[in-house]
């Protein structure tokens, strides 16, 4: 250990040097290091490498930190901190009495601010807007196809009794009419079942 | 426990009520019934898929209050509107015809009544009610359209029977099908 004319030692020195190197030292500590600097040629060498590591260390190129590791401290850093979080701190000033009346006057103020939120006045909305009028058309269009298919299904139903069984029975009577016959088609099975029975007998 | 805390524990659940109740889903009333479950339309076969829920049936509701105030009641009592059209599963038309049976047997079992009736040569139709005692829940919709092309719709709600059957029949004909690309063969 070596020792300058003004008593710094070289031990005292290294300890400094890192601090010297960062520019952090006071003006009275960075003079005696620089002076001690200037008479041993060993913390030279010393402060020398350094200033090397401190400009290969600058040298590096940047990352960023992996997401997990953010996360990890994020998490770490809450934990720790959660004790002073502002929610842990309000609840705790609440519970104080002396702070009731404060509570009370905040909880009254925040509801008035809802109850004024809640009953501010809506833009009425109108079948002018472009989404709107078309929900109105497609609903239109669902309500009127059950009455088109009711309309149509009855209208089967009246096609089918009132209009097609008539005619077809005006059809049967004028055909029966014609033939001189009330019931033709009865006669002529009876007609039929008459020769099978004078066959058989 | 103190009483303050009693009010805010109260108060929580009464908020958390809300929500669950704002949240409760129109899959749950009568009247829904999942189109898709009836597994009538070919894959990739749909064509048009309209579903109207929400705040939109709201929207439309409160719109049509003042210029159409019958059709706004009706808006404010439904919940949802689902419109499907597309191609229908089957090879031919028997095959066509067995999925469109399948399905009617499928909205049968799950508690609907069969209303309208159409059976022709070119097409088949059913209509379906979900009735409560004195409201509809829902109604129901199956259009075959020449054993190629499907129509299915489902109308979810507490409907007065009333006001559905005179709006229904204040519509003279479909409207505006060509801007939903839908043809059911209107005459």
């Amino acid at each position: 250990m070596s020792r300058s004319a003004e008593g710094s030692s070289c031990d005292t020195v290294l300890e400094l040097l890192e601090a010297f190197v960062d520019r952090d030292l006071g003006p009275g500590e960075e003079r005696m290091v620089a002076e001690h600097l200037d008479e041993c040629r060993a913390c030279r060498r010393e402060h020398r490498l350094a200033l090397e590591i401190r400009s290969s260390l600058r040298s590096l190129p940047e990352h960023d930190a992996p997401a997990k590791v953010l996360w990890a401290v994020r998490m770490t850093a809450r934990d720790q901190g959660s004790r002073g979080a502002l929610g842990t701190r309000l609840l705790r000033w609440t519970r104080r009495p002396a702070s009731a009346f404060a509570t009370a006057a905040l909880a009254l103020a925040v509801a008035v601010a809802a109850l004024v939120w809640w009953q501010r006045p809506e833009p009425r909305p109108s079948l002018d807007d472009p989404e709107i009028a078309r929900a109105a058309r497609e609903t239109r269009f669902a309500l009127a196809l059950v009455g088109e298919l009711g309309r149509r299904a009855a209208l089967d139903e009246v096609l089918g009794r009132r209009v097609v069984a008539p005619t077809v029975e005006g059809l049967t009577d004028a055909l029966r009419e014609h033939l001189g016959s009330e019931r033709p088609e009865v006669e002529s099975t009876e007609r039929e079942d008459k020769t099978e029975k004078g066959a058989t007998g | 426990m103190k009483k303050r805390d009693v009010a805010v524990v109260v108060m929580m659940l009464f908020m958390a009520g809300g929500v669950a109740s704002a949240q409760q889903s129109v899959e749950q009333s009568p009247g829904y019934f999942p189109l898709e479950e009836l597994g009538l339309f070919a894959d990739g076969g749909v064509e048009v898929d309209v579903d109207i829920q929400g705040p939109m049936i709201k929207m439309m509701a409160a719109a049509a209050q003042e210029q159409e105030p019958e059709f706004g009641e009706l808006a404010s009592q439904l919940e949802r509107i689902r419109v499907r059209v597309g191609t229908l599963r089957g090879d031919d038309r028997s095959g066509v015809e067995a999925e469109f049976d399948r399905a009617i047997r499928q909205l049968e079992a799950a508690g609907w009544k069969p209303m309208v009736r159409v059976d022709d040569e070119e097409e088949l139709v059913r209509v379906f009610v979900k009735q409560g005692t004195e409201r509809i829940h829902g109604l129901a919709v199956l259009v075959n359209d020449g054993f190629e092309e499907g129509v299915l719709v489902n109308i979810v709600g507490d409907l007065d029977p009333e006001l559905v059957g005179r709006l229904i029949g204040s519509m003279d004909s479909l409207p505006d099908l060509n801007e939903l690309g839908i043809d059911i063969g209107q005459e």
